[in-house]
């Protein structure tokens, strides 16, 4: 049953009041596709909207499908560069950068099916057409392949205790999903990128050629549910304290506290 | 906005500190649940799995007693996931069989930030990662490419280089370098559209390397196996490779900066358009009617101040002003461009000057009014020429000059009128000549009643010649601030000695004159 013009324009109004970062024009798209969600439920009009609002804006944010054109324009770039008439991107600015926290990878793990658990599973049934088959424990594969077998995981040494704390702001861009072998490391990522200040530690950090890869968050920083990471600066103007992202912070001039 | 540590937090994004572990275990057993649910249903070959009434068996805190059993007894310390299956016929929705069992153990996060597995304690590190979108680089042997990196599941991440050497463009996908030309060629695009997007040469050279190989090689590097159909036509090949491409997902953020054609395809125009600069201005259909020379009034008006401006704004929007150009607009640079220089933003400019013709122009033609034409002529086009009628090309010839003698004659008058400058010059003549003992630094609100409060007192005892002649250099002096280029200027014809009440209130940003004062 289709949604009525009017119910979609007070959702696409609401929507626009939704906190920046969050899905809109898409999110409405998606409604207006699958109006059984709406409509069969029967849930009211603002509890469709909270749902809006809490999808989770780092795997569900605002994707856009590349398409055939985006070959076009990416060879249009290219060729622009390569006149010197644009620059190549800042890949190294963290405004590109996602943390991505453990319930993110083991949820990860699950929607990608790691190790084919869920396929493997499926395809059992299809031939059995029974679940007694179905052990107990049976998509523990995800949770255990996150600790063990996983790069980013390490055994804990156990002698400094301090340690602890180190290694709950340390960050790497090695792992699965990130870089595979070290062989992929360029010097540009391993350099201090101005975009860190505030947000990444200098200073702490392996000396091996994982310096820059594997790096640690600065005091004070937070983890956005968005994946981005945020520190707290003062706006002169306002006086006030606000928790700004890099992107955020990249558009201002920061100057240290007296 | 929420207040998080003291801080305004933005509205719809929760801050989690690395070291609050309890929140991060919380996230965990609540994401298991939801990509759980989220990844069923599932169905193959005629049978449907279904996951509902998931729930944990176990608390959802565990204390130091259990942590060290658990380490102690080589123990996996998790929490358990319960779940009821439902197996079903995917043909009539009819279940075959339910059953409720634990499905998993999610690991339990310690208050230290570790997890126990098989009686070890693990730590797992952050991951940053590129967000998936489009990356320009240059790589190390030069070569620019786009690299493409597409959200985990939804395609394959793909480059797009040009080989500067052969002016091929490639396409790099799973290890094989396909030919873009033949592959978009295949796809039905256009070889007009191609050359619009690469230029005549560059195109030439792509579609003379013509390989119709490139688009099976395509189907099988681009779309998943279990979607190829080997039976299927080249039609539903074509369908099947730009599926795939529109499967794959970017992060609309990250394509916003860095291909923002793909969003919005007036942006686009940033980076191709710029491209084509070395065509020339015929090519371009630029044909001003004006030369630099010819425009030096308006040149004298607008940046030097001196005469009336006719119809520029008396502020341009900074977006006129992108970086890299020229930072006195379009004038500037026509004056640059006509004295032999190119650069990237040639384009850009006389795209502008090509919309004002098309949008001004077609007004002007409409309804001619002397300030519209004045417009056009700002932007070295001859407004009469755009006119047919003679009669009216006449009239309006007429209408442009009393406009022009009107709002000269407005010019000077504002010329004349005091400033914030001229007080100042005043209260010095007035200091030196008359000890009037007052302080130029004042705003000229203060300064103009200070003086008239100094004319009224002293009434007898000013010479009221000496005193407009003194106006007068006063009003020339400051003029020269106003207009910095020299000029051949007779001041006009000063105005009374008595300050006009009603200009007191105005207050323009005024040189200092200490040095400069007037001598009489």
């Amino acid at each position: 049953m289709p949604l009525s013009a009017d119910f979609v324009k007070s959702l696409v109004k609401a929507s626009r009041q939704l906190p920046v970062g969050q899905p809109t024009a898409d999110a409405v798209r998606a409604m207006e596709t699958a109006p059984s969600v709406v409509k069969t439920e029967a849930k009211p009009f603002r509890e469709a909207v909270r749902q809006l609002a809490e999808r989770d804006s780092f795997d569900d944010d605002d994707y856009v499908p590349f398409g055939v054109d985006g070959l076009l324009h990416a060879s249009e770039r290219v060729l622009a560069i390569n006149r010197g008439l644009d620059e190549p991107d800042e890949r190294d600015h963290i405004r590109y950068e996602r943390v991505m926290e453990p319930h993110r990878m083991l949820g990860e793990r699950i929607r990608l099916d790691a190790g084919k658990v869920r396929k493997n599973l499926i395809r059992r049934l299809t031939t059995t057409r029974s679940l007694k088959d179905v052990s107990p424990f049976a998509f523990d594969d995800y949770a255990s392949g996150l600790l063990i077998g996983n790069p980013l995981a390490q055994p804990l040494e156990e002698i400094n205790p301090f340690q602890l704390i180190e290694q709950a702001r340390s960050v790497t861009k090695m792992g699965p999903g990130g870089l595979g072998t070290t062989d992929a490391i360029t010097a540009d990522a391993q350099n201090v990128h101005a975009s860190q200040f505030g947000f990444v530690s200098t200073v702490e950090g392996p000396e091996s050629e994982l310096a820059g890869i594997d790096v640690r968050l600065s005091y004070g920083t937070r983890i956005g549910s968005d994946g981005l990471i945020y520190q707290k600066f003062k706006d002169r103007r306002t006086g006030k304290m606000v928790w700004l992202n890099p992107t955020q912070a990249a558009d201002k001039v920061v100057a240290l506290p007296d | 906005m929420s207040l998080i540590d003291g801080a305004e937090a933005p509205d719809g994004i929760e801050l989690r500190d690395p070291e609050d572990f309890t929140t991060l275990r919380k996230n965990i057993y609540a994401n298991t649940v939801k990509e759980i649910e989220r990844s069923f249903p599932a169905s193959a070959n005629g049978v449907r799995v279904k996951v509902s009434d998931l729930s944990f068996k176990d608390p959802e805190d565990y204390s130091l007693e259990d942590e060290l059993k658990a380490k102690l007894s080589d123990r996996f310390l998790s929490r358990r996931l319960e779940g009821t299956l439902t197996l079903e016929d995917e043909q009539t929705g009819q279940p075959i069989e339910t059953k409720r069992t634990t499905l998993m153990r999610v690991p339990y996060l310690t208050r230290r930030g570790t997890y126990i597995h098989g009686g070890n304690e693990y730590t797992l590190k952050l991951q940053s990662r590129l967000t998936p979108g489009a990356y320009a680089r240059r790589r190390d042997n030069g070569e620019v490419e786009m690299q493409t990196i597409v959200r985990a599941d939804s395609g394959v991440p793909f480059r797009v280089a040009l080989e500067p050497e052969s002016g091929q463009f490639r396409l790099r996908v799973r290890g094989s370098d396909l030919h873009l030309y033949s592959l978009l060629k295949d796809l039905g695009y256009d070889d007009k559209q191609l050359e619009a997007a690469w230029g005549k040469e560059l195109f030439q050279k792509n579609a003379a390397k013509y390989d119709s190989r490139v688009f099976g090689k395509a189907f099988s590097k681009l779309v998943f196996k279990g979607r190829q159909n080997p039976q299927a036509t080249r039609e539903q090949q074509a369908e099947a490779i730009r599926e795939a491409f529109s499967q794959a997902l970017v992060h609309r953020k990250v394509v916003e900066r860095t291909l923002p054609g793909l969003v919005n395809p007036a942006k686009q125009a940033r980076f191709w358009v710029r491209r084509v600069m070395e065509k020339s201005a015929e090519e371009l259909e630029f044909k001003p009617d004006y030369t630099p020379d010819q425009l030096r009034d308006v040149y004298a008006a607008i940046y030097g101040g001196y005469g009336p401006q006719l119809a520029s704004m008396k502020e341009w929007p900074k977006s006129w002003f992108p970086p890299g150009s020229d930072e006195l607009g379009w004038l500037q640079w026509y004056e640059n461009y006509h004295a032999g220089r190119r650069s990237p933003d040639d384009l850009r400019q006389i795209s502008r000057w090509k919309r004002m013709l098309r949008t001004h122009g077609g007004m002007f033609k409409r309804n001619p009014t002397p300030r519209r034409a004045f417009a056009l002529r700002n932007w070295a086009i001859d407004p009469l020429k755009l006119l047919e009628d003679p009669v009216v090309k006449e009239r309006v010839a007429g209408e442009m000059l009393a406009y022009k003698d009107a709002e000269e004659h407005k010019w000077q008058l504002k010329q004349a009128a005091f400033r914030a400058a001229d007080y100042k010059s005043l209260a010095l003549f007035l200091n030196k000549e008359l000890n009037a003992g007052l302080d130029p630094e004042q705003s000229s609100d203060i300064l103009a009643d200070q003086i008239l409060q100094f004319i009224g007192a002293s009434a007898q005892e000013i010479d009221y010649q000496r005193f407009s002649q003194a106006v007068s250099v006063a009003q020339s002096s400051a003029m020269s601030q106003r207009n910095p280029q020299p000029v051949d200027f007779e001041p006009p014809e000063p105005p009374k000695p008595l300050i006009p009440l009603e200009k007191l209130s105005a207050v323009v940003e005024s040189p200092t004159l200490e040095e400069d004062a007037p001598e009489c």
